[in-house]
């Protein structure tokens, strides 16, 4: 292993959520990796494998019903479960972000997107409106919004889901976090825009060192995306490996069935049955 | 040679929006023969869900031509239209909403047995399951007491249970998670082995296609840009929208290194239809031929598409 610290480190974390009943099943069951400063690293799983509570839990979003029952999330060398509702704010936004899979439900439906936008640059940034309604079309120019001045001035559902995914990037720039929690970012987007959501993500990453993690169900995402993965099953983490590992040698028989259930766009299946 | 089971011929669907006019489909012409698995691949807005409900006349169509079967259905009424529809089913991509609520199982597929006067005891009912690998343990259950997989196969079996000659599936594996979506293409595949049917799959998915059909229709902007086997033209994509479409997906194998054809910007607005390629304002190969109507170009037996790129090199005829 290398000598560099983990930017982030989840230790043995477990939450349970509490049904209407007042039962409790375990949704997060001992989920430890980590995440090195500069890497993209995937986080993969069918639906239900956990994979967004754990991203939620990182944030501090847990819905009310889930509770940690145990483990450690170290970032910056703080647990971020101790924080108070108070210290999160020092810490969300400008040193965690996520984005979501419906970029548009993130969004105020009743406020300009460039509004939007400028509102987060004040929280970050001592700016007067008028020069963060500035850094606002900047930032839009930067994540490829075309003509900005305009689009600046439109509300969220005038937006596809491609420009609105676009927006919530740029007011993530504003923040210039330190770890990025991608969220499906293109689920629910053409393939042609999802292209285009991924080439920008992998320029702002070059570009800004913003560390981040990617949630996704698909391999071939991961496979161009990521440097190394997570494989999350019934909320375990299965098995952490690079992305070359992980594909030339599977070790967990779950991540073998994943392998052996995908589908290549560029060669017939041989598993044709 | 067979006769082809559906033909498509000009088709046109618009929609009045206000003051304005939607461009869904403009002037689509194809066949499926009997027995064969034909997808249509292109992305929202691209009329593909549109074409299909015309066709199995969920819609009415603006223009064109519809046969199936050698019948003229284009204008056909409910009533004319039901006997066919015995032959002509569809699985719907949101099975939620496809099934009704209050039914059991059990009554979901029954339903069509009765409308189209098909012996509707329990043994039809249960082969019906058994195909889609669901037992008498399902036939109580009301579609809220499924899985979203098991919701889809009952779909799957509804269309299946009147034995139809051909069958529309709208997107049948897109909210699947992908242990589940091969098991449903397998299946699939499996019926229309069984039943000699031929499905027209309309997805967006096309490593699903890839898996499972044997010709392709690429749509875009409400028009066919590129057509021919699966092999051909995901092998060979000559249009250069299918050539960004297929580069855009991504492929789970890290030693693969390639080169991505960006299209900039998104897809224009069906309001207005400028003619020429729809493709003219994001193409990086455009030029002044493409703001004409371009004309499908033969690539190899069976494979044409509307692009100038794909134009056959002019050899000049000594004299």
């Amino acid at each position: 292993m290398d000598m560099t610290e983990p930017l982030l480190a989840l230790e043995n974390l477990s939450v349970t959520i509490t049904d209407n009943r007042g039962q409790s099943k375990p949704i997060l069951q001992g989920v430890s990796f980590e995440i090195y400063p500069n890497e993209v690293m995937g986080l993969v799983g069918e639906s239900g494998s956990g994979k967004s509570m754990t991203a939620l839990a990182i944030m501090g979003l847990l819905p009310r019903r889930a509770k940690p029952q145990s483990g450690h999330i170290w970032f910056n060398g703080h647990d971020l479960l101790t924080l108070s509702k108070r210290e999160w704010y020092a810490v969300r936004g400008s040193q965690l972000a996520m984005i979501f899979q419906n970029p548009r439900a993130a969004l105020n439906p009743l406020m300009r997107v460039g509004q939007q936008v400028a509102r987060v640059v004040r929280l970050h940034q001592s700016l007067k409106k008028r020069a963060a309604y500035e850094k606002a079309l900047d930032l839009l120019q930067q994540v490829g919004i075309p003509d900005s001045q305009t689009r600046a001035r439109a509300y969220p559902h005038q937006l596809s889901g491609g420009m609105a995914q676009r927006v919530l990037i740029a007011m993530m720039l504003a923040c210039q976090p330190r770890l990025l929690i991608a969220d499906e970012p293109t689920t629910g987007l053409d393939v042609t825009i999802q292209a285009q959501i991924f080439e920008l993500i992998k320029t702002i990453q070059a570009e800004f060192g913003t560390t981040l993690l990617l949630i996704t169900h698909d391999l071939g995402v991961v496979s161009e995306v990521c440097q190394r993965v997570a494989v999350m099953q019934d909320g375990k983490i299965q098995e952490v490996a690079t992305v070359g590992e992980l594909f030339a040698h599977p070790q967990h028989p779950y991540t073998q069935h994943l392998m052996n259930t995908l589908l290549r766009v560029d060669r017939p299946t041989n598993s044709r049955a | 040679m067979t006769e082809p089971i559906l033909r498509v011929e000009h088709l046109v669907k618009h929609f009045r929006e206000g003051r304005h006019t939607i461009h869904a489909v403009n002037d689509v012409s194809f066949e499926v023969y009997p027995g064969e698995a034909v997808a249509v691949v292109g992305e929202s807005g691209s009329g593909k869900s549109t074409m299909a409900r015309c066709i199995i006349r969920l819609e009415r169509p603006t223009a064109g031509r519809i046969v199936f079967n050698g019948e003229d259905i284009t204008h056909h009424s409910a009533r004319q239209m039901r006997p066919a529809r015995r032959m002509l089913q569809m699985v719907f991509q949101d099975t939620h909403e496809s099934l009704n609520p209050l039914f059991s199982v059990r009554r979901i597929l029954r339903e069509p047995l009765i409308l189209h006067g098909l012996n509707h005891d329990k043994t039809q009912i249960l082969g019906a399951l058994e195909k889609v690998k669901l037992d008498q343990n399902h036939l109580g259950r009301r579609p809220h007491q499924l899985s979203g997989g098991q919701k889809q196969r009952v779909g799957m079996a509804r269309a299946m249970i009147t034995r139809p000659q051909f069958v529309v599936l709208d997107e049948p594996t897109a909210s699947l998670d992908m242990s589940l979506r091969l098991q449903t293409l397998n299946l699939l595949r499996e019926l229309q082995r069984e039943l000699n049917m031929a499905y027209l799959f309309i997805s967006h998915d096309l490593s699903t296609v890839r898996h499972l059909c044997d010709r392709v229709l690429v749509m875009y902007l409400g028009r066919i840009v590129e057509a021919g086997r699966v092999e051909d033209v995901f092998d060979h994509p000559r249009h250069v929208y299918t050539q960004a479409l297929l580069s855009a997906i991504p492929i789970p194998d890290p030693t693969i290194q390639r080169q991505r054809l960006l299209l900039s910007g998104e897809t224009p607005s069906t309001r207005q239809l400028k003619p020429g390629c729809g493709l003219q304002d994001r193409c990086p190969h455009v030029s002044a031929e493409c703001r004409v109507p371009i004309p499908f170009y033969k690539v190899s037996d069976g494979h044409v598409a509307a692009c100038r790129l794909a134009k056959p090199p002019i050899i000049e005829e000594k004299l």
